[in-house]
């Protein structure tokens, strides 16, 4: 007798459960958003600050809340870098689809990729407090200190940097897992990722000055206790602990830039960080609620709390653009 | 015992109801169909990566570069091997004399009530998460290496000391098991010829019980291997050719495991993760073989009659005891021979001081415990209030709680036991009481253990590739759950047929007399006799899955303002918290993290004590 209770409670369990996933109706949209690390604490922010929807948020890296996207399984996926044909081609879709500004030109099993972009990630070039002779660097110098091409060993084989102190260099930098290294060497080195890519990075070359490492703590704290160190971080971090290190000013052919929130509008090493949506979802209203949330005043202001940059200080345009779209 | 119950049960009836059968027989073959959707997902993953044609099988297997990333990335697999090797190895080298030591003291040397204490001990130590390990070697361990031996922040040094401890229960329990085993005569022989306790212990005991120390090391070794969750907090993502345990090293399982949370780029990169996920599942898999066969081997010695493998025994140890005593001629020289000798007052005190060594062992592994719940007391303690049992996790520590991530490691494991719990029980039915005897049989046996073998992070692969990529569940409860329920079926099945074996067989043979059919007797008479030891192990298993990350590191969802409403919505769960919050750069949310510990481990905790107190109650009530 024990038993046929056993079983029938089972299979009333069993029921309940899969009407529970029926109900809806007068409740809350529920969106699944995933993808980039480097946005994840931005969406966190975003999913917490907005009541129109429940907004469940994970990680696993750009191609991954692309390929969720695509699939179907994810109504946002974020990216730290733009989507490419091969995120078409990898779900069985024509890569011709995407356009190289990131932007997709026909359908891909149903889903029409949007693209927004939402705050932008600010990258700093690091050295050591006392640092005197690397206050500012060219894209040419930071070349011939982190490539594999005919690196410079000491300090002063750095190209127009005759004058700095006969000491060697070393690199602590993040690993190639972490979507900074990407961008970093996206910026320095020409082609990145492609066949006519012109040189590597340094870790590829073999000679112990790039010492990787995927803790931004360890960075900093190596940075700060080698003179002749030097490495890059994301800006996030860096501005908590900007007394304890020096930021490196960057000139990518217009003059030197410091890295800071004010000046970011000019700063090279700026890069925007995107999110995915489907313009085909039957839900695309509660997207489209939640997208108009994070490039609101108060969204916006997420990013200066999470570390990263608002829209607007780097391009206003942009931002009004957008919020006209989502209008 | 399994076999002969089973093989006089079948007497060739012709089964009555068809559809109990086909239900019983379908739950069996659940686990072939499991790990067929493993080798699908491993093999079609395996061949895309060549068809990107970055590496072909050669260099995949022999190359010494792991870089997959970048202008020229090479998928050279071996310094994922040494990384490996280096944390399994260097686990190994700290638990197999701590484990070995601890049995050999649990088996000879302690009394019945220290034993009684010390066996616990083992029990919770094997019962800790591994996210909670790596918390500890991250946030604790790590940070004493840096200091005391210059290791970097990730270092493989504070991973293979937790993994020593995650793999201490297995060697203690199985090489327990099999000192336990050895016969008495055996050892009464080797006392009687004047061995100390000692002698008899080392140099009789442990050489007979060897065949089932190594099959008990082979199986610590496979979960070496397959650890992931401690291993990647702790050792890194820096994958290096070297054995240098102060640096970062990655593992197979820890590069897995970095496809599911880093920023990897489409293509032969994220694909490698398959590539990598067969290689450490071939690799366990051979270790498991290799254990089972060790474990065949000392079955096998035993059939061939106590008596021989005795007088064998006792022939080695004569010599063994006569190697270590003096020569004959100073024997002859003593003048009373019942005062001992000083080589004698040698060996007694050798014994003592071996005793207390080998006594102090289990010591290790309780310090360790110690301090571990110490600091995660110390840490998460205070934090543990009304507020962070009901609030979400927010992006702000001082505000951040883990109502949702309770409510949803509670869906989880409810719905990994709907779906595991029938088909573990109604495939343990099926083979233990009803399958006929022969090949099927042991092929179905042999497909569950092996699937009981397979390392946790594998199945996330399976997970995400299958439920959610192939059936279109999405990152969804659904996913998370039966990739959960195909982890702990093994498991289940085997607490289960554990507890229908110990109803006793004149219970089916009455049933059958009065003319049962076999069905009938089972349900009726076998069934609810084994319920609470049925009920025991599907609470262990809940346990286990409520711990375990790997499998859900690519479905879990790091934020949600509320719980689960229904099977497709994306959940939050506890270990994942714990993982997420370990690794913040901002410290307050470590502490978060360890607060997130403390509940888990009392959930654990309360769920132990369900089945300890189902355990004792049955027995108490139990009329045979």
């Amino acid at each position: 007798m024990k038993n046929a209770l056993l079983t029938k409670m089972m299979i009333a369990l069993l029921l309940s459960t899969s009407l529970v996933g029926c109900t809806g109706g007068d409740e809350k949209e529920s969106l699944i958003q995933t993808g980039s690390s480097t946005v994840l604490p931005l969406a966190v922010a975003w999913a917490e600050d907005y009541d129109g929807a429940d907004v469940s948020v994970s990680g696993g890296g750009s191609s991954h809340g692309l390929n969720a996207l695509l699939n179907g399984e994810a109504d946002l996926g974020d990216a730290s870098r733009l989507m490419k044909g091969k995120d078409y081609s990898k779900v069985g879709c024509d890569e011709t689809g995407v356009s190289s500004d990131g932007t997709a030109t026909e359908e891909c099993m149903g889903v029409m990729p949007t693209k927004w972009v939402v705050a932008f990630d600010v990258l700093a070039v690091i050295t050591h407090p006392s640092n005197d002779f690397a206050t500012s660097l060219t894209y040419d110098q930071l070349y011939s200190i982190f490539t594999d091409d005919d690196p410079a060993d000491y300090w002063d084989e750095v190209p127009g940097l005759e004058n700095a102190p006969h000491e060697k260099i070393d690199i602590y930098a993040p690993d190639e897992a972490s979507g900074t290294f990407d961008y970093f060497f996206e910026e320095i080195i020409e082609d990145w990722g492609d066949d006519t890519q012109v040189a590597g990075t340094r870790m590829e070359a073999g000679d112990g000055v790039y010492h990787p490492s995927a803790d931004d703590n360890v960075i900093m704290t190596a940075i700060q206790a080698n003179e002749f160190a030097i490495g890059f971080l994301g800006f996030a971090y860096v501005r908590e602990n900007v007394d304890k290190i020096n930021t490196v000013a960057i000139d990518h052919g217009n003059g030197a830039v410091e890295p800071s929130l004010e000046t970011v509008a000019d700063y090279p090493m700026a890069r925007p960080l995107h999110i995915y949506t489907d313009a085909n979802a039957d839900n695309s209203e509660a997207v489209n609620g939640y997208l108009a949330f994070a490039l609101s005043d108060e969204g916006q202001d997420v990013c200066d709390e999470v570390g990263y940059v608002r829209i607007d200080l780097v391009d206003a345009n942009l931002l009004s653009l957008q919020r006209m779209a989502l209008a | 015992m399994m076999e002969d119950s089973a093989h006089h049960f079948l007497d060739g009836r012709v089964p009555r109801n068809r559809f109990t059968y086909g239900a019983l027989f379908s739950a069996a073959s659940l686990s072939v169909i499991a790990s067929a959707l493993i080798i699908y997902t491993l093999a079609s993953g395996t061949v895309r990566f060549f068809d990107y044609g970055e590496a072909n099988l050669a260099e995949f297997l022999t190359g010494t570069n792991w870089l997959p990333n970048g202008r020229n990335p090479s998928f050279g697999i071996w310094p994922l091997l040494s990384g490996t090797a280096l944390i399994a190895v260097g686990s190994l080298a700290i638990s197999i004399p701590l484990g070995v030591a601890a049995a050999l003291h649990l088996g000879e040397f302690a009394s019945p009530r220290s034993r009684r204490v010390l066996k616990p001990i083992v029990e919770v130590l094997s019962g800790i998460p591994s996210v909670v390990h790596g918390f500890f070697a991250l946030l604790v361990i790590s940070p004493f290496m840096q200091r005391t031996i210059g290791a970097d922040y990730f270092n493989a040094a504070s991973a293979i000391i937790v993994v020593a401890a995650m793999i201490l229960p297995i060697i203690v329990s199985i090489s327990d098991d099999a000192i336990r085993a050895v016969p008495r005569e055996i050892k009464e022989a080797a006392l009687g010829l004047g061995a100390t306790r000692w002698e008899m212990a080392t140099r009789v005991v442990l050489p007979s019980a060897r065949s089932g120390i190594v099959a008990a090391i082979l199986l610590a070794l496979a979960r070496a291997v397959g650890e992931t969750m401690a291993v990647t907090m702790a050792a890194g993502s820096v994958a290096a050719l070297h054995f240098d345990p102060r640096l970062e090293v990655q593992t197979l399982t820890a590069y897995i495991a970095q496809v599911a949370t880093g920023d990897i780029p489409p293509g032969p990169a994220t694909e490698a993760g398959f590539a990598v996920g067969a290689t450490l599942f071939v690799l366990t898999y051979t270790v498991n073989i290799l254990a089972v066969g060790a474990t065949r081997r000392r079955l096998g010695v035993k059939r061939k009659g106590v008596a021989g493998r005795a007088s064998n025994l006792i022939k080695r140890g004569i010599a063994s005891i006569n190697g270590i005593w003096p020569t004959q001629g100073r024997l002859n020289v003593q003048a009373d021979p019942f005062l001992p000798s000083r080589y004698d007052i040698y060996r007694r005190r050798k014994e003592k001081f071996s005793k207390l060594v080998i006594s102090s062992s289990l010591f290790v592994g309780l310090a360790f415990l110690l301090i571990l719940l110490q600091t995660i007391l110390e840490t998460g303690l205070a934090g543990i209030d009304f507020d962070f049992l009901t609030d979400f996790p927010s992006a702000r520590p001082e505000n951040a709680g883990i109502g949702p991530t309770i409510w949803g490691s509670l869906w989880l494991i409810t719905l990994t036991m709907l779906f595991a719990l029938p088909a573990g029980i109604g495939a343990a039915v099926y083979l233990t009481e009803l399958a006929p005897v022969g090949l099927l049989n042991q092929f179905l046996r042999r497909t569950l253990q092996n699937l009981a073998a397979v390392p946790s992070i594998i199945f996330g692969l399976v997970g995400l590739y299958v439920f959610s990529r192939m059936f279109g569940f999405g990152l969804s409860l659904l996913t998370g759950s039966l990739t959960l329920a195909m982890m702990v079926l093994p498991m289940i099945v085997v607490t289960t047929e554990e507890a229908l074996l110990a109803v006793p067989k004149s219970f089916r043979d009455a049933a059958l007399g009065v003319g049962a059919t076999r069905w009938q007797a089972v349900r009726h008479h076998v069934l609810p006799n084994a319920i609470p030891g049925i009920a025991t192990g599907a609470i262990l298993s809940v346990a286990r899955a409520l711990g375990e990350t790997a499998p859900i590191l690519f479905v879990a969802s790091l934020f949600s303002k509320t719980a689960p409403t229904g099977v497709m919505d994306g959940f939050l769960a506890l270990p994942i918290q714990i993982f997420f919050w370990s690794r913040h750069p901002k410290e307050s949310f470590h502490d978060l993290a360890a607060s997130t510990i403390l509940v888990l481990l009392m959930l654990l905790l309360i769920l132990n004590f369900i089945a300890i107190f189902i355990r004792n109650r049955a027995e108490s009530r139990r009329t045979w």
